[in-house]
């Protein structure tokens, strides 16, 4: 039996079933299931740091500790660092409206690009596009709606502080006894799938951690390229909206347009005047990502999901409709643990010989059960 | 805890130094093989596994009985393993098919060691992973020369 024989189409529709109940279920429980995911994301990435130590003599124990420990006061400093600034900026962003500043902007820029293209594009029914220009003053609503909800965000992202904090105390548990935690779940396989299992169990293990430790290389290099570009070009906090941006791309084409429209926001409000900026702006973006597509990605992480970009879009949606902005973000990796238990189970149930030895044994435990029964 | 196994006296360690590819570890470094090791019961008659699967893992006998045997040969040519002994030690050193079968003949408890286990092992604890690799050799180039001598097929290992 091959190893990397394709999944049919019932393994593919019960994979995406189960996604969807999935993410149905993790609705209620999303203070948990975010911490858990992050700090899996966590482990890939400081497994290999946690390993050197091992291997120039520290305990498991000890490494794993110092390499969290460091990490929590590296960003207990970055917090402290950051945190008055942020505060402060909070504070002010109702008062002087900055948030419907960034949409009014963005707007703005939209209308002069339209009143570009009606220029430049005379056949453009200038009509049409006026009155899509001037419908219901839609730029002022959504820069009201900006306003309003603003604290209201600010507030939900607080929320999740408590449950952000179990994510350094779940990758120590997980850097320590993650691996006795999979020989204690190694031991519920029946002996006929055990060899079979594990192989298939090491080899997700290794394509996981070279995705995750791919996607973080990938992301630091990306948050470099755009924060040194946004820098020279001027533009206000450039590292930071690098980074966020690097981290929305994580979210498969949707994130790539929302990271592009903040690129508008920020770059149309620093410079409201010089539109040619933006547009200079949203062409290094899409330089970033023409970068990342062709080289850093295959360089990092490669197309390890293998998943056919019409599937991913099509998966997008369907978490979106089932479980919000939740079901966005954790579509993905929810459909990549799917996709590997379904294949692990479609290859060890179409294996007659493996179902045969594990209904021998079966027998076997029944005969002897059986044993001394009749008279 | 649940899956722990702890730092105290496991009585596991001893039988572990009584296993040959182990006989020059101290106990610290048995307690690391430990944690690699997995432990599987098998019915009397239970197949371990079949001459052609994909060999992933060495198994050493805890308690009871195991045959090896080769498909093409008679009922009567097998070898016999008890507690202490281990086979399949091929699957170790290279990604090739079992060349035999094993079947538990009596109750048996195994304790498998897999290959990617002990690669990173050899990686990690160079120190353990060598004695056991020196421990393997000696014990393959014992039963090749055994095979040489009794002019078998040095394949049948």
């Amino acid at each position: 039996m091959s190893d990397n024989q394709s999944s049919g189409p019932l393994v593919w529709l019960g994979t995406v079933l189960a996604t969807c109940i999935t993410l149905y279920l993790f609705q209620g429980i999303l203070w948990l299931v975010v911490p858990i995911l992050l700090s899996i994301i966590l482990y890939y990435v400081t497994e290999p740091l946690v390993y050197r130590l091992t291997h120039h003599g520290w305990s498991r124990e000890s490494a794993a500790g110092l390499v969290m420990g460091g990490l929590v006061l590296l960003l207990l400093a970055i917090t402290a660092v950051t945190l008055p600034r942020f505060a402060s900026k909070v504070t002010t962003w109702n008062e002087q409206k900055i948030i419907s500043n960034y949409v009014q902007h963005g707007a703005d820029f939209v209308e002069s690009t339209l009143r570009t293209v009606e220029k430049y594009v005379p056949f453009i029914d200038e009509y049409m596009m006026s009155k899509a220009r001037d419908n219901a003053n839609w730029d002022e609503q959504l820069a009201k709606w900006a306003a309003d909800n603003s604290s209201h965000t600010i507030m939900g992202l607080l929320h999740w502080i408590p449950s952000l904090l179990l994510i350094p105390y779940l990758t120590y548990f997980i850097l320590v006894d993650g691996s006795q935690f999979k020989r204690f779940l190694v031991r519920a396989i029946p002996n006929a799938y055990f060899e079979k299992s594990l192989l298939l169990l090491h080899r997700i293990d290794d394509q996981v951690r070279r995705y995750f430790q791919g996607l973080m290389a990938l992301t630091v290099i990306d948050a470099a390229c755009l924060g040194i570009g946004l820098k020279l070009m001027g533009i206000s906090g450039a590292f930071v909206l690098g980074l966020v941006i690097a981290v929305l791309s994580w979210i498969p084409y949707v994130g790539s347009i929302v990271g592009c429209l903040l690129v508008v926001l920020v770059a149309a409000t620093d410079y409201a005047s010089q539109t040619w900026m933006t547009y200079g702006a949203v062409a290094l973006f899409l330089g970033v990502r023409l970068l990342d597509d062709f080289v850093f990605m295959p360089m990092t992480i490669g197309r390890s999901l293998q998943i056919h970009p019409v599937v991913t879009v099509l998966m997008i949606f369907v978490g979106g409709a089932v479980s919000g902005i939740s079901g966005l973000l954790l579509v993905m990796p929810v459909l990549g643990v799917m996709m590997v238990l379904g294949q692990i189970l479609g290859q060890l149930a179409t294996n007659d010989r493996l179902t045969a030895r594990y209904q021998f044994r079966k027998a076997l435990l029944r005969a002897r059960a059986q044993k001394g029964l009749e008279a | 805890m649940l899956f722990s196994l702890g730092k105290k006296k496991n009585p596991r360690l001893a039988q572990l130094k009584g296993v040959s590819l182990f006989n020059d570890l101290k106990l610290s470094q048995l307690r690391i093989v430990n944690s690699l090791l997995h432990e599987r019961n098998y019915l009397e008659s239970e197949l371990i596994f079949d001459q052609g699967d994909e060999g992933q893992a060495l198994y050493i006998v805890a308690s009871g009985k195991v045959r090896t045997h080769r498909d093409n040969q008679p009922e009567d040519k097998f070898v016999e393993f008890g507690p202490g002994d281990f086979f399949g030690e091929l699957a170790l050193l290279e990604d090739a098919p079992r060349s035999t079968s094993a079947r538990a003949v009596e109750d048996t408890v195994l304790l498998a060691l897999f290959r990617t286990e002990f690669l990173a092992l050899l990686e990690l604890h160079s120190s353990i992973g060598s004695m056991i690799s020196y421990a393997l050799a000696r014990d393959l180039s014992r039963k090749l020369r055994k095979a040489i001598v009794s002019n078998e097929n040095p394949t049948n290992l």
